[in-house]
């Protein structure tokens, strides 16, 4: 039962974050909008004054698309190495974000002061970001031990299965041991992103600065409460999932013919993604209650 | 494993029942008897080969291809130039090939093993082994015939280039002395080159093929006996006359299928024999039905499959290098089990390796000195075949939203690819596989194509039909090829097959600058007087007798050319074809019209593939603003997805 009311206050509490959910979405748009520049850039040079335009508008016709590639080598290579680099650059400011959302998530309610909600909001967010980056990035730093630990399993995986598959002729046997690769990575990811979850939230709720022992916390916690801390994680990537498959019946049903329906799709898509961050929150939101409730005493003890 | 000695010339113009007569002069007749050895990967063989002298001058030698030399170290020509990969597949460690010829000679006549030597005729890499010479005690003259007795012993590679093994899985290909072709005294007999495949003379072949029970095998021909030896091993012997090589697969894991298929109207009667390797069993009905289909178009197309049998042979995974390969009557495919139905890879190669039997093995065409010939035209063949039957837009590939068509798959290559070579180059004189591939495979059908939409499709389908005529069971050269095409079109096409054939231009036209202008009244002083400028407002009044200059330019941006089709659109719908020889670097067109100039483009039909590039073949007065919005917000709503993931 603890599961399930972690899973609805989560959600609970993210909904009411609608600031938090505004900022997560402004900062992955202000990201976007660079590679929207570069890329506007580019389709319009590439096509745009060509007859061809109209055909691209009407269906996505993979051999005039191909055909563009291989004439701009030049614009599609930087558009693709500043998606890389932003995309780089977005992680660790997603780590800081990540510090402002669990200050606001784990600090109590105050009373009213002199700040204005907003203030009050925007002053504990950064603060908490900020305060809480170093200690993130070293914690990024240390999980290169378990994210190295699922490479080496994988590689062990993938060694072990060989003589499984006779030495790569066994066909139907490829393609079971793939999908258990695929399958043990994925599992493995999702398992050590849950536990540096909880290392966050045990580094916030006790303001250590010993991450590396946050960390081992963590992985304890989590092991010992394997089936449900589990089970909180896939009750929440399933919401997700089931989110994205709206989202995609929905999209996937808008012509985009015109430059009204053009913008239409992508107002949607970014009701998706502010869903994203509101998953998020509810992410963070439902772990913290999570080790609130069934982690305290051990980290007391 | 047992030999036995064949019965010489007493048996060797029997005709086995039920095999087709003969459709051309015999130049060779091999007998030959051969025996697998899986324990040592070898094949012990024993043949009575018997050549014909078709020239009008005494031969004085002869000249056998040994290609399996070309595996027998890293100092043979095929395997410097090849670092010993092939299409990808790598030869393993030690495990070479290579070809023993234990003795030869003179059918009741003298000993000529001594006189063998090896030669080297393209490169004079003296440590090349695949072209051997024999002198001839003395010359066979016109119309003449000797027969000789060769016993040899091939070691099989471990296969990554056509022939040789993996595993039970046997290709046993190239893998016996085969003569050269002698054209009118002189032998053309190459080495073998990493690029380079095929060229012999048609004749007879007989071969008895003894393994051990438990194989399933495949071969060129008819097969007309089998022979349970009582030692473990069973001999099955081939017959097929009128073809000028002879192949063969053995492997326990072979599924066989065997199902009749006829076309009455035009004489087709053949059996369709499916060699499908166990691990591959759910592509059966692919492979059939993409056989059935290749041997309906090119029966249609060009002329009536003539043989008895096709055998189409799936390679197991670790034996793809065998993979995609024709021979007489036989062929591998490739597929592997878990290949989505949207990749239609097992139906192409299928369809293009079937292909193969015309344009390589009815049409002798030389593929080492022009393998296009061969390659080229049965990719233009394979084009039209799987855009027929699977979709001109997906023939290729069809999942979901990613589709493409085998003429715009082939084209896709040709505008990625630096035009180094002409099309006709001798195969090891390429500058690289990679330009070898495109030019005699994807460049030559995209050219044939394009020679198509500029005749027509009837006219063309006629060339092919002729040329398929007139050259079946012969050894055609480019030119054959190109006078078929004059005499059927009734035109002068040096100018296209010159270009394009025969040097490495690429062809490139655009639309170079397009604009309209409202011609206004005369304005300023003007005859003698001061005319002001008209307003604004006056003008919009007289709307309706408005008159806009309108001007094209178009360009010719490449070094070669061809005959241009220019369509100019305007804004009240009129639309004005013009045609330009297309020889200047550029021509311009003005028009003056009572409405604004919409847009204009060449060759509007997209009927020119060779041109690398479509989209500068067009150009609008009004930029559209949707098109690139929609490709850009939709990559950056990618971007964000993706950013989602990353973090948030």
């Amino acid at each position: 039962m603890h599961i399930l009311k972690s899973y609805f206050t989560g959600l609970r509490q993210a909904g009411g974050r609608g600031k938090m959910v505004a900022l997560l979405w402004i900062f992955n748009l202000l990201f976007a909008a660079v590679v929207y520049r570069l890329a506007a850039a580019f389709f319009s040079q590439a096509f745009g004054s060509s007859a061809v335009a109209e055909d691209l508008l009407h269906g996505f016709d993979t051999a005039l698309f191909l055909e563009m590639l291989v004439h701009n080598p030049g614009p599609q290579a930087l558009v693709f190495k500043a998606m890389v680099f932003l995309g780089f650059l977005y992680f660790w400011v997603s780590l800081f974000l990540t510090g402002g959302i669990l200050q606001v998530l784990s600090a109590p309610a105050r009373p009213e002061g002199d700040a204005s909600p907003a203030q009050r909001f925007a002053s504990r967010f950064f603060q908490g970001a900020g305060k809480f980056f170093g200690r993130f990035f070293r914690l990024a730093l240390y999980s290169l031990i378990l994210w190295v630990g699922l490479a080496v399993f994988q590689f062990l995986l993938y060694t072990a299965a060989k003589p499984l598959t006779g030495g790569g002729t066994d066909e139907k046997m490829m393609v079971i041991m793939f999908w258990v690769w695929v399958g043990s990575g994925l599992v493995l990811y999702f398992f050590i992103s849950m536990v540096l979850d909880y290392a966050r939230i045990s580094i916030v709720l006790s303001d250590t600065r010993r991450v590396l022992r946050a960390l081992f916390r963590a992985l304890g916690f989590v092991l010992k409460r394997l089936l449900r801390t589990s089970t909180l994680y896939a009750m929440l990537l399933l919401t997700g999932l089931a989110i994205f498959l709206l989202y995609w019946a929905i999209h996937s049903m808008i012509p985009t013919h015109s430059l009204a329906s053009i913008w239409l799709a992508f107002a949607i898509g970014q009701i998706f993604i502010l869903s994203r961050g509101w998953l998020k929150i509810a992410f963070q939101a439902a772990q913290l209650e999570f080790y609130r409730t069934r982690g305290t005493l051990d980290i007391t003890a | 494993m047992r030999k036995r000695c064949l019965l010489l010339f007493s048996g060797l113009m029997l005709l086995p029942m039920g095999v087709l007569a003969s459709l051309n002069k015999h130049i060779v007749d091999y007998r030959i008897q051969a025996g697998l050895m899986p324990e040592t990967r070898t094949v012990e063989g024993r043949q009575i080969l018997t050549w014909l002298n078709d020239a009008s001058v005494p031969v004085g030698e002869l000249q056998f291809h040994l290609y399996l030399n070309a595996f027998k170290n890293s100092r043979s020509t095929f395997m410097k130039e090849s670092g010993g990969i092939h299409r990808g597949f790598k030869l393993g460690e030690d495990n070479w090939g290579y070809i023993e010829v234990e003795s030869l000679k003179v059918v009741e006549g003298p000993d000529l093993t001594l006189r063998m030597e090896f030669i080297q005729p393209d490169d004079d890499n003296p440590e090349d082994q695949t072209v051997m010479r024999v002198e001839l005690p003395e010359p066979v003259g016109p119309q003449e015939r000797i027969a000789l007795e060769i016993v040899f012993r091939s070691k099989l590679p471990q296969v990554f280039a056509r022939s040789g093994f993996h595993g039970d899985f046997y290709m046993v290909a190239q893998w016996f002395p085969k003569l050269g072709v002698n054209q009118e005294g002189t032998w053309n007999c190459h080495q073998y080159h990493e690029n380079s495949e095929f060229f012999a003379d048609f004749g007879v072949y007989e071969v008895e093929i003894t393994v051990p029970e438990e194989y399933v095998v495949g071969a060129t021909g008819l097969r007309t006996k089998e022979v349970k030896n009582g030692d473990g091993t069973v001999s099955y012997t081939h017959y097929q006359e009128d073809v000028h090589d002879f192949a063969w697969t053995a492997c326990p894991d072979f599924v066989e299928f065997r199902e009749p298929f006829s076309l009455p109207d035009i004489g087709v009667d053949t059996e369709l024999i499916l060699l499908v390797h166990r691990q591959h069993l759910n592509l059966k009905d692919r492979y059939l039905d993409a056989l059935k289909k290749g041997v309906e178009f090119y029966s249609r197309s060009y002329g009536p499959y003539p043989y008895r049998t096709v055998t189409l042979v799936d390679p197991p995974i670790k034996g793809m290098g065998a993979g995609g390969m024709e021979y007489p009557t036989l062929f591998t495919s490739m597929g592997v089990s878990f290949i989505p139905r949207g990749v239609r890879m097992p139906e192409m190669v299928t369809i293009h390796e079937f292909g193969h039997g015309y344009w390589y093995g009815i049409v002798g065409s030389n593929e080492f000195e022009e393998a296009w010939l061969d390659e080229g035209i049965n990719s233009y063949s394979e084009m039209k075949a799987m855009d027929r039957y699977y979709g001109s837009d997906r023939a290729m590939l069809d999942l979901g939203p990613i589709k493409i068509g085998d003429a715009e798959y082939q084209r896709a290559g040709v505008i990625a690819t630096t035009a180094w070579d002409p099309i006709v180059t001798r195969s090891w004189e390429f500058i690289s596989g990679g330009s070898y591939g495109i030019s005699v495979y994807a460049k030559a059908a995209i050219t044939l194509k394009t020679l198509e939409n500029w005749l027509g499709g009837s006219v063309m389908d006629e060339i092919m039909k002729t040329y398929y005529a007139r050259w079946r069971f012969r050894h055609p050269v480019t030119d054959d090829f190109i006078a078929v095409a004059e005499e059927v079109s009734g035109q002068d096409l040096d100018w296209f097959f010159d270009q394009f054939l025969k040097t490495a231009g690429s062809l490139d036209y655009a639309v170079a600058s397009i604009r309209s202008r409202e011609i206004l009244e005369p304005a300023g002083f003007y005859k003698g007087e001061f005319i002001p400028s008209e307003r604004d407002e006056d003008r919009q009044e007289k709307d309706a007798d408005k008159t806009y200059r309108s001007e094209v330019v178009v360009h010719r941006k490449a070094e070669l050319h061809f005959p241009q089709e220019i369509l100019v659109v305007f804004e009240d719908g009129e639309e004005i074809r013009e045609r330009w020889d297309g020889r200047d670097r550029w021509k311009r067109f003005v028009y003056q019209r009572p409405a604004e100039l919409k847009a204009a483009h060449i060759d509007p039909d997209y009927k020119i593939l060779l041109d690398i590039d479509f989209f500068n073949n067009s150009r609008v007065i009004k930029p559209n603003k949707a098109s690139p919005l929609k490709y850009a917000l939709g990559l950056v709503l990618k971007f964000q997805e993706l950013l989602t993931c990353v973090g948030f």
